[in-house]
């Protein structure tokens, strides 16, 4: 018979108080679970979106801004980056230690959903998450050839209702700044599968697509549009770059103005949209490539560095962040570590907070073990004192009341972290829906085993004034006493 | 066996004052002896057992068992040497109540060895006639089952030393002389040394022996 089992059957004696005691001390571990669970869950659902590529490349501006804005598509972007810019990174010219380059375009949403202009490379080059390769839940990738055709994210595609076939029209701007929609229509081709990253809860579209409506639309009102997302897609370029490209602009605004938009780097003119885009792309590859170039702009670009050798990523960053292409300035930033950064400086104060919290619960409910086994030690006496009788010397009563503490402690962890799973598990739909990751009743954060070695150090001094009165115990006395 | 020599005991009184409780010159016991204390309530019957036990240290004095004087040990090297060679029946039973009849035998061993011997306790329990009641904790038992359980406890660890403290006091008529035939009859069958305080002449005269505390106590003697 061991001493952990005579410290049960003290339990067992005081059945009631000792389960009031250890389901206090559950209902503090559960809230410590939750927590943990809750903020691993958010920790690692940023850090998907910010996988699968190595830099962001933006220009100069805030950084954090650009990598909220790029992965989490939340904020406007910090300003645009010349399209030739982008042309000469993907092919080289600028870095050769590029694997692949993705265009991001902002500025436009669709039912409160941001409409994201890029290239299918997107989908087909790039992964999120541990490698993992984009798939579609129903219908495919869009197609570089087809401008106006676009792939939903798993919940945007839910909650808009958009499914392959559908067709939509954006909006120019992003939240409140949405102002006026756009005649072209985009047509859904494909819907991604749940990522549990930012994707899902955004719309892809062919970046040509955005030079094309654009170009229609500088067409129809030959300038400045009343929504200032022109404004800020030419403006927000450093004073420097604006300069420099000034001319850029007033060539867009006659070219816009004397017959719309060309875009020299469509492969092949639009075959499945209206004749009005056909005959507009068309009219594009009359003009000269490179002029059209100098007029396209993009708000960031996702970049890929081949894996080897080590710290090629962080060479490439400081080559971009040190140089200057043709009076482009830009900054290239790693997104993993400002996530991170913005992790720790916002929601990790907020988890150190609550967490803060719980461990407050899970002591006060520990003190209660104290006053529960303390308040018991009047009518243990006598129990004491007969094993003593028996032979038990001090440190073995002591020991069996401590015993005692760790049991209630640790039975009232093992149960609050079956209630904390299992209250995150119960939560698991909602937190699919708002983050993507399926959360199981057994997802434990490595951090949550130290609340082993805690409970134990907890009950430990807890226990330890109910120890010492039964360690005092005088046998003779206690003996001689009326039952 | 056991011997006793110039053992006193006093204890403190409320108003500061020593009193006294014991003071033996001399008592022996010899191996496997029934020994039978009489006294009067009040006559340090029960102290005289605690001293002996090492549950209570002697004020002065010698108390030998076995050839080793208890009163030169630590309190843990009396616990041990109490655990080890010494049982102990109480007058009210002093089970653990949630414990077993089974469980309250197989703690006593665990105190003493560290380990328990499962079959000597099953033996044990049998021979005090509770095979059946093995597995009931002690409220399921009536007051003449726990004592019985009390003595196959206190011959647990193969004492050399049984002390039984008044232990038919508590029990009904009916249940008493089967309990007193119990305890002499065990004790004899291991061998063990019994000394068995009692205040009722009708237990006493069963014995071979009979000490009465108010000729050798001589604290007693004084009041």
């Amino acid at each position: 018979m061991s001493l952990w089992k005579i410290a049960w059957r003290s339990i067992q004696q005081r059945a009631v108080a000792s389960a009031l005691t250890s389901f206090s001390m559950a209902l503090g571990v559960a809230l410590v679970v939750t927590v943990l669970v809750f903020f691993g869950v958010l920790y690692q659902s940023l850090h998907r979106g910010a996988e699968g590529y190595d830099l962001i490349v933006g220009p100069r501006g805030g950084t954090e801004q650009l990598v909220l804005n790029t992965v989490f598509y939340i904020g406007d972007p910090v300003g645009k980056l010349p399209y030739q810019f982008y042309k000469d990174l993907e092919e080289g010219r600028i870095n050769k230690n590029v694997e692949a380059v993705i265009p991001v375009c902002m500025g436009h949403i669709y039912q409160g959903f941001r409409v994201i202009g890029t290239t299918p490379e997107i989908f087909d080059r790039l992964t999120y998450f541990g490698g993992q390769s984009y798939q579609f839940a129903d219908g495919e990738n869009f197609r570089a050839e087809d401008p106006f055709a676009a792939v939903a994210g798993a919940v945007a595609a839910k909650e808009s209702g958009l499914r392959p076939g559908a067709k939509f029209k954006a909006t120019h701007g992003t939240g409140q700044s949405a102002a006026r929609q756009h005649e072209e229509e985009f047509t859904v081709t494909g819907v991604l599968k749940p990522t549990g990253t930012p994707v899902d809860r955004a719309i892809f579209v062919n970046m040509e697509g955005f030079y094309l409506i654009h170009a229609k639309k500088d067409q129809s009102s030959e300038g400045t549009e009343a929504d200032g997302t022109k404004a800020a897609e030419h403006t927000s370029v450093p004073p420097a770059q604006q300069n420099s490209n000034s001319h850029n602009d007033d060539r867009l605004q006659q070219k816009a103005g004397s017959g719309g938009k060309a875009d020299g780097d469509l492969p092949q003119p639009p075959s499945s949209h209206s004749t009005e885009h056909h005959s507009e792309a068309c009219d594009l590859h009359d003009c000269q490539h490179h002029d059209q170039d100098d007029h396209r702009e993009v708000s960031a670009l996702l970049v890929v560095v081949p894996e080897r050798p080590p710290g090629l990523v962080e060479k490439v960053a400081f080559e971009l962040n040190n140089g200057t292409f043709d009076g482009v300035q830009v900054q290239a930033v790693v997104p993993g570590r400002v996530v991170a950064s913005l992790f720790e400086r916002f929601v990790g104060k907020l988890e150190a907070v609550l967490l803060v919290m719980a461990v407050l619960i899970v002591v006060v409910a520990g003190v209660g073990i104290m006053v529960s086994i303390y308040n018991s030690m009047s009518e243990r006496r006598r129990e004491i004192a007969i094993m003593r009788a028996l032979g038990a010397n001090r440190v073995t009563v002591m020991l069996v009341v401590l015993l005692e503490s760790i049991l209630l402690a640790l039975g009232g962890g093992a149960l609050g972290m079956l209630l904390g799973h299992g209250l995150v598990t119960a939560l698991a739909p909602w937190i699919a829906q708002w983050t993507g990751i399926a959360v199981g009743l057994f997802q434990f954060r490595l951090v949550e085993l130290l609340l082993i070695p805690g409970l134990i150090a907890l009950a430990s001094a807890v226990g330890y004034l109910p120890a010492v009165i039964a360690y005092r115990t005088d046998v003779a006395e206690a003996l001689t006493a009326n039952p | 066996m056991l011997e006793l020599i110039d053992v006193r005991k006093s204890f403190q009184q409320p108003n500061g004052n020593q009193l006294p409780v014991l003071d033996i010159a001399e008592f022996r016991a010899a191996a496997g002896e029934q020994v039978v204390l009489v006294g009067r309530s009040g006559s340090g019957k029960t102290t005289l057992l605690h001293v002996i036990a090492g549950i209570s240290r002697a004020d002065s004095g010698r108390v030998k068992i076995d050839g080793w004087d208890i009163t030169l040990l630590s309190e843990a090297e009396r616990d041990r040497f109490r655990a080890e060679h010494i049982g102990y029946v109480f007058q009210t039973f002093n089970l653990l109540p949630g414990f077993s009849a089974l469980e309250n035998v197989l703690v006593a061993m665990r105190f003493a060895r560290g380990h328990v011997d499962k079959a000597r306790a099953r033996q044990l329990l049998k021979r005090v006639g509770l095979e059946h009641r093995m597995s009931h904790k002690p409220p399921m038992l009536s007051v003449g089952e726990q004592q019985r359980v009390a003595v196959a406890r206190a011959l647990a660890n193969k004492p050399r030393l049984l002390l039984a403290d008044e232990p038919t006091a508590s029990v009904d008529a009916a249940n008493q002389q089967a309990i007193l035939d119990l305890i002499r009859e065990t004790c004899q069958e291991e061998n063990v040394t019994l000394l068995l305080v009692t205040h009722a002449p009708e237990v006493a005269q069963q014995f071979p022996r009979i000490e009465y505390l108010e000729k050798f106590n001589r604290a007693v003697m004084k009041l």
